[in-house]
């Protein structure tokens, strides 16, 4: 490593031609980059690195979907299950029937999601079938880069969701009417006032299901992270970034029925949105993620001038400004109360829907197996794209081989009123580019 | 060098999008049914199958024949148990219980006043008797009507007063017509009153029925067969299907528009398919619990309640049809209880009136008072029209089909259709600007600002109507 950094500025011109050489010590342009970041990773160095993440392994323990509704304990039973879960995810697991079940739901659905956003690019969320969880998405979430902070957002997001959707399908029947869950959303913005009543007194089915999602979340995907270190204060912004996507999508809207306008009854209903949206917000935030760096006491204080930022969210404002955090009630908030520096101080403080991240990526071009990197050998690529699935930028300069190869697709599709869709099948040759 | 941009030091400059793009997206078909559909019947579901159940249960048990005293106490039973199951204020659920049973003394007063004269002093003719019910029926009706108003008001939240008018609304109008039908010596027995008050078929979403319905079932309970469940369950997916349009179709269908005219259409069709949907739902505990349309009683295989009839509402010939078809039962008590009564003082005022009065019943709640008498006014206004116009251009354009029609343009002929299809259309719009006020999801508009929006159109045709009346 430190001849890397010594020789930084050399091997900043010089990559390529290492690359292409094949030269038997592989490095790219963006790790040449990490050089001045050395010191900050050994600082945050911890031996705990990701242990929050052990649950990710509930995705691919028994397949969720062969889990019968009528046995909902048979999940919580299973020993490979059982043994990734730390003792606060088993008691909730245990309290809510039915939870184990939706948060494998969700980690599922985080690495479709994942894997759909990062198709075209060089670390394509690759996942291996660990049974130990944090090993899902390889070492990479190790790392404190913009991928682990995406992966940290869309994990958290994706279990806020699939709750808040099982206790609206009635999958958690402890959502129903939990005094204990029930608070106060975190932001008010923008709702209308069908919403606004709803929160003032209790209807039929008290259905604040994406307050209980979020909850839950907490409670379950950021109970590792507790230390003080950067990393895991990387991990909790990251974790409540996701959950912040999901929630700004959802919103709850109730109508009245009755005789001549009257309300004997409310129906409600979710505008939440697809997980793909969330999923697009997400890769967003990524694309623009904020690296931050480990903060001083001084940096606490420079946060003052930073807090436009913060009225989005007047709790956490509240409590930034409250010195004295002596009540128990205030503990729990008080862990989400924390504002990172940016490494770079021109910019602005990362706020709460950002990802941010303090090292930078590994190139992801060559296999690495400490970190679990594939490499992008074999990968599909796109010859005329000007994005990151672009030949030359996939393969890392590596060249690439072109196939012909004949593909059957659908073709010649006509609508047909009303509402089919009518297709011919075609014999397409087509040239395919894979990486060497 | 540069294949391979820098990505990671350039996007704190990129990394902040116009955020009023990303709050908005396009929702699918398939997220509306999963998050709006699916959850509005969930939640429905548990608002309702509880009373469901018991209706079809009390039903069942109704059609071997129960005792009678045993059928009112069931039944009421059945509805307390649904008002508490439903009701979320415990307040309402006082007033209401209390309500209900405290009015039955002014009852078994006049009952008992009534009978003491009639035996006692051999006094009695016909004439006072009715005259003595008639006056006690309008003391009655001013007594509820203040009340309602007091509660909207005065005595109640406002959430409070808006969950339980519906079944109050319910409640006033069965005793009002209990006590104007019935000499007061045949007033009901406790029981027969609890019975008839708490009715669980009724109690919650009406429709009402009069106190001969009620004991037409108690004393010839209906049979049920293989035609009451298919009645009962097209009322039940009449109401789904409704339900539907009203909380996500009609959003998803015509969206957000620039366009007034359609966002209008958009409320006023959430409104009136909420409407439908209640009134189905009403249709279904009707059946559930064995109760059909009164004329039918007898025929086994007829399994209608018809409270509503939609097709004349969406395709209006007049505002007079839709005033009718809104809902049926109300619209018979309303025209049997205050129109008859209002008559003699003129027709104008005898419609005025009873929309006043029905405004009254729903609390005198500013917007709903106004749709109301709007209502009245309009459709008075578009009787007057169009039997002015038919003797002008001496054409059958009247609101009922003439029954020996005497005019020269006839029903059937091109000019006198069109003529309708003009008239329906204008009711269309009447519709829509009144039912722009009723959406609760823009509740907090006022009735200015929304009409001001539509260009007041309702209020220039119906200025134009007026000039051609005069």
């Amino acid at each position: 490593m430190k001849q890397i950094i010594i020789n930084n500025f050399v091997i900043r011109t010089m990559c390529f031609v290492i690359i292409i050489n094949h030269s038997g010590f592989f490095v790219d342009c963006a790790e040449a980059n990490v050089g001045t970041d050395v010191t900050i990773v050994g600082v945050a160095r911890n031996k705990n690195r990701g242990k929050g993440s052990m649950w990710w392994g509930i995705a691919k323990a028994g397949e969720p979907n062969n889990i019968s509704p009528t046995q909902p304990g048979v999940l919580f039973m299973d020993a490979s299950v059982h043994g990734t879960l730390r003792r606060k995810q088993r008691r909730l697991a245990k309290e809510n029937t039915g939870l184990l079940e939706a948060v494998a739901r969700g980690a599922n659905l985080a690495i479709n999601e994942c894997q759909y956003q990062f198709r075209n690019q060089r670390w394509n969320c690759s996942t291996k079938n660990f049974s130990k969880g944090k090993n899902l998405f390889g070492k990479i979430v190790e790392k404190g880069c913009p991928e682990t902070a995406f992966v940290y957002a869309i994990t958290s997001a994706a279990v806020t969701h699939s709750v808040a959707r099982a206790c609206s399908e009635g999958s958690i029947e402890t959502c129903y009417c939990e005094k204990h869950y029930r608070r106060p959303q975190v932001f008010s913005n923008a709702n209308t006032g069908a919403v606004a009543n709803v929160r003032d007194f209790e209807w039929g089915g008290c259905s604040d299901n994406i307050g209980f999602g979020v909850d839950v979340s907490r409670e379950f995907v950021d109970t590792g992270e507790r230390g003080k270190s950067l990393r895991e204060k990387m991990n909790l912004h990251n974790n409540e970034a996701g959950r912040w996507h999901v929630q700004a999508q959802m919103r709850q809207e109730c109508k009245c029925h009755g005789m001549s306008g009257s309300c004997t009854m409310k129906t409600c209903w979710m505008r939440l949105a697809n997980f793909r949206v969330i999923g697009d917000l997400l890769k967003d935030r990524y694309d623009g993620a904020t690296r931050v760096t480990a903060h001083s006491s001084a940096a606490l204080k420079n946060n003052k001038a930073h807090s436009n930022r913060l009225p989005k969210n007047p709790k956490l404002a509240a409590i930034m400004t409250n010195s004295i955090h002596t009540k128990r009630e205030n503990k729990r908030k008080h862990k989400y109360a924390f504002q990172l520096k940016t490494y770079n101080s021109e910019h602005k403080p990362p706020g709460m829907k950002d990802l941010v991240f303090y090292e930078l990526s590994p190139g992801f071009c060559d296999k690495d197996p400490k970190l679990g990197i594939q490499g992008t050998y074999g990968r599909q690529c796109n010859d005329t794209s000007d994005g990151v699935d672009n030949c030359a930028i996939m393969c890392c300069g590596r060249g690439y081989k072109t196939q012909e190869v004949v593909v059957m697709e659908r073709c010649n599709c006509i609508f047909h009123w009303c509402c089919e869709v009518k297709c011919d099948v075609c014999k397409i040759k087509k040239k395919i580019h894979t990486c060497v | 060098m540069d294949a391979l941009p820098d990505i990671y030091q350039s996007k704190e400059s990129i990394g902040y999008k116009n955020e009023l793009e990303l709050e908005y997206f396009q929702e699918t078909f398939y997220d509306v049914w999963e998050n709006c559909v699916i959850e509005s019947y969930s939640s429905l579901y548990h608002s309702i199958h509880k009373p469901f159940v018991l209706n079809v249960i009390f039903g069942l048990l109704a059609s071997f024949g129960l005792p009678e005293i045993l059928f009112h106490w069931l039944t009421a039973l059945c509805g307390g148990y649904m008002l508490v199951t439903t009701m979320q204020s415990t307040t309402g659920l006082i007033v209401i219980f209390s309500t209900f049973i405290l009015a039955y003394v002014p009852l078994f007063c006049m009952k008992y006043v009534q009978s003491g004269i009639h035996s006692g002093e051999n006094y009695s003719n016909q004439q006072t008797t009715n005259s003595c019910s008639g006056i006690s029926a309008t003391l009655i009706l001013y007594g509820l009507i203040a009340m309602s108003v007091l509660f909207e008001y005065v005595l109640l939240d406002k959430e409070i007063s808006l969950e339980i008018r519906g079944v109050m609304m319910v409640f006033s109008m069965k005793f009002i017509s209990l006590v104007a039908d019935l000499p007061a010596p045949n007033l009901p027995s406790f029981p027969e009153y609890f019975g008839y008050v708490f009715c669980s078929g009724n109690i919650l979403f009406g429709p009402w029925i009069s106190f001969e319905q009620y004991m037409l079932q108690v004393n010839f309970p209906t049979q049920k067969n293989l035609n009451w469940i298919f009645g009962v369950s097209k009322a039940l997916s009449k109401s789904l299907i409704f339900l539907s349009i009203s909380n996500c179709w009609a959003s998803f269908f015509i969206g957000d528009n620039r366009n007034s005219l359609l966002t209008g259409y958009k409320e006023a069709i959430s409104v009136r398919t909420g409407h439908y949907f209640i009134c189905y739902v009403s249709e279904a505990f009707m059946l559930a619990a064995g109760w059909k349309d009164v004329s039918h009683h007898f025929e086994q295989d007829y399994w209608t309640f018809s409270v509503t009839n939609f097709m004349k509402i969406e395709f209006p010939t007049s505002l007079a049809a839709v005033v009718v078809n809104w809902n049926k039962p109300m619209h018979e008590f309303l025209k049997k209880y205050i129109y008859r009564k209002w008559l003699p003082t003129g027709k104008f005022q005898a419609v005025l009136l009873t929309f006043v009065i029905s405004s009254l019943f729903h609390g005198f709640e500013i917007k709903v008072s106004t749709v109301l008498i709007s209502l009245g006014v309009f459709s008075y206004l578009q009787i007057l029209v169009r039997e002015h116009i038919s003797q002008a251009f001496n054409i059958c354009v009247k609101i009922h089909t003439c029954k020996s029609c005497q005019h020269k343009i006839k029903r059937d002929s091109i000019i006198c259709k069109l003529a309708l299809i003009v008239f329906s259309f204008f009711t269309i719009l009447h519709l829509i600007f009144l039912g722009v006020l009723m959406d609760q999801s823009t509740d907090e508009v006022g009735i200015y600002q929304k009409w001001y929006n539509l260009y007041f159109f309702s209020l220039w045709i119906m200025l134009l109507n007026l000039l051609v009346v005069k």
